[in-house]
């Protein structure tokens, strides 16, 4: 199960790199999925290395990834803020990929990302609070780059993406306006029942079990009740 | 008896010597080809209508590509034309060569709507309105080039020769494996109906080039937005010719920002980095509202020509007599008009911004990755504030 949703994921986030790399040429912005999981929000960001090597203005190796410097780098660049509640950055992972386009439509041959995964924890839970969401790893310093922000949810098997906002500069005022993003709430799972019985004890799944159980055992007497009564009488 | 027998030897033996010969006489050895009828004189024959000769009829071609062998009227004689007129004269004439199904693709009505669907993406990521060039006849082609010509001007190294540099630039990329890059793959429109009244564009495109006269009432009305790039940047050689579409305007740029002194180069520079051009495709009316980098008024004159000259490499991707209005509005204006850069000043580096922005002129140009070949390759915007796509 876990492996399907991986799966998925990988494919959702092709999906959008490739949308990504249809609308920026040459190369495309940066992409955040935000996801609501256990309290939390979890987050992935994908983005072109060479627009980050621009902003950081040092060479980064895709092979020996300087950890610490890029831990401490976007801990600097990824933050939320909400009037009723602070929030705190956890930089999860930093790992880094080659894609190649080609295969796919594309025609922007390979292109280096690196991607973060993060945590946003807010101090008082509420997480579908409206919180302005600063993610300047690149635009701080790079600003032609964009940074695109979308909610990813699970819906029973499905993945859903919606997109929430987009970090661009403001070409008449020369800033970056700031975006606020607002998540919906997770799915509840009742809400995937299209009916609701009458019955309510009927929604407990031991209940609807036995109650199943009692149909079987009491057909089965039934046919072999009449099945015995046409022997019998045949004899 | 012996000798009515070598008599009768010799004829069995030299009749078909005889006969032979005379038959290679006659029958020139021919390989036939098959015809195709083209009644609408548009180059493209009828794969319906077809006809096995030696020698090519009249009325007749060797390929079977016209899907509707009707509706062509011909091309025009325009010799008799010069400046609009003539542009006007050979729009109808490829209008003219065009069967009834190529003239729904390549004649659109106007609306800036469509005139805005320029881009600088590969045409398979964004298709451009209007008939692709490898959609053509040699006659029409023909004829979507003198169109073309007269449109954009022959100054060497710019206009025409600038946009045909263009394309075998894409042909180059597509030899090295780009695939979904061609000169073919390059489209021309002709949006509304070229009269001498209303309004009309000649509007030509594809990857790295966006080209779009409009024109209202017999005359220019807009040369922008104007887009090019180039990859690969600098001196390339396709098909035997050397082709350096964008040198002049690096050049032209690198002489500019190498004239300033050190306290010039600080005022004109900007801050951040830049990976791309502002002005883009869909940024159409959004430009800064307020200026960055330094007043052309407190630069030298002949810093001024040096202002002067990279934006000739840009007006004169139109039709010369054209231009020169344009040319002289932007000069009028040069003194409230900005420089502005980012990265060095040799304009060849990623990540190397120029910007020329005054009160009508917009000119951008920014150095970048390259996508199919390893080196920078530059994009460029040429912008008229208040009047792209005529002020329409």
């Amino acid at each position: 199960m876990e492996a399907t949703k991986l799966k998925k994921a990988i494919l959702l986030n092709c999906m959008l790199l490739v949308s990504s790399l249809m609308f920026a040429h040459p190369l495309p912005s940066t992409k955040v999925n935000l996801k609501i999981k256990n309290e939390l929000i979890y987050g992935i960001a994908t983005m072109p290395v060479h627009e980050l090597e621009t902003a950081t203005k040092r060479e980064l190796d895709s092979n020996n990834l300087d950890l610490s410097f890029l831990r401490e780098y976007f801990q600097k660049h990824i933050q939320a803020s909400s009037p009723n509640q602070t929030w705190e950055v956890k930089i999860n992972s930093i790992d880094s990929f080659k894609e190649d386009d080609g295969e796919q439509g594309g025609h922007h041959g390979v292109i280096e990302f690196l991607t973060i995964d993060f945590e946003l924890s807010p101090s008082k839970g509420d997480l579908t609070e409206p919180f302005v969401f600063d993610f300047d790893a690149i635009t701080h310093e790079v600003v032609t780059h964009d940074v695109e922000i979308f909610q990813i949810s699970e819906s029973n098997d499905d993945l859903e993406k919606k997109k929430l906002g987009e970090i661009t500069l403001n070409i008449q005022s020369g800033v970056f306006d700031p975006v606020e993003i607002k998540l919906d709430g997770p799915i509840q799972k009742t809400q995937t029942i299209a009916l609701k019985p009458v019955d309510e004890s009927i929604t407990d799944p031991k209940t609807i079990s036995n109650k199943m159980l009692s149909y079987i055992g009491i057909g089965t007497f039934l046919v072999l009740g009449l099945f015995g009564i046409f022997r019998s009488r045949k004899k | 008896m012996r000798a009515i027998f070598k008599n009768l030897l010799f004829i069995l033996v030299a009749m078909p010597i005889l006969t032979l010969t005379s038959c290679k006489d006659d029958d020139e050895p021919c390989t036939e080809s098959t015809w195709y009828q083209d009644s609408d004189g548009d180059g493209l024959g009828n794969p319906d209508v077809s006809v096995s000769a030696c020698e090519q009829p009249d009325g007749y071609v060797s390929n079977d590509d016209d899907d509707d062998d009707t509706g062509s009227t011909g091309a025009l004689d325009c010799t008799e034309y010069t400046g609009y007129d003539l542009v006007e004269c050979l729009a109808n004439s490829f209008l003219g060569t065009l069967s009834s199904s190529q003239l729904d693709e390549a004649q659109l009505t106007y609306s800036v709507s469509t005139a805005q669907e320029w881009s600088n993406l590969p045409v398979g990521n964004v298709p451009r309105p209007g008939i692709g060039l490898e959609d053509l006849s040699t006659t029409q082609l023909a004829a979507a080039k003198a169109l073309l010509v007269a449109a954009s001007g022959e100054t060497e190294n710019e206009g025409y020769d600038e946009m045909m540099q263009t394309l075998n630039a894409d042909d180059y990329l597509n030899n090295v494996g780009g695939n979904g890059y061609g000169s073919g793959l390059y489209y021309l429109a002709i949006l509304g109906t070229p009269s001498s009244s209303g309004t009309w564009e000649v509007m030509f495109g594809g990857h790295h080039y966006a080209f779009g006269n409009t024109y209202t009432d017999g005359e220019l009305v807009a040369g922008t937005p104007s887009f090019r790039g180039i990859e690969p940047f600098g001196t390339f050689t396709w098909d035997g010719e050397s082709n350096q579409p964008l040198n002049q305007e690096q050049e032209a740029f690198a002489a500019l920002l190498q004239s300033f002194s050190d306290s010039e180069l600080a005022t004109a520079k900007l801050s951040g980095s830049w990976s791309d051009i502002l002005g883009g495709p869909g940024e159409d009316d959004n430009f800064p509202s307020t200026y960055s980098g330094i007043k052309v008024s407190a630069l030298s004159d002949s810093q001024k020509e040096l202002v002067k000259t990279a934006i000739k490499t840009y007006v004169l991707d139109i039709t010369d007599a054209d231009a020169v209005l344009i040319y002289e509005t932007y000069v009028d204006e040069l003194d409230e008009t900005y420089v502005a850069y980012s990265g060095t000043t040799g304009v060849e580096t990623v990540g190397d911004y120029v910007r020329i922005d005054g009160p009508s002129v917009w000119i951008e140009y920014s150095v970048q990755n390259g996508i199919i070949l390893s080196d920078p390759h530059p994009h460029s915007v040429w912008r008229d504030k208040g009047n792209d796509y005529g002020g329409n």
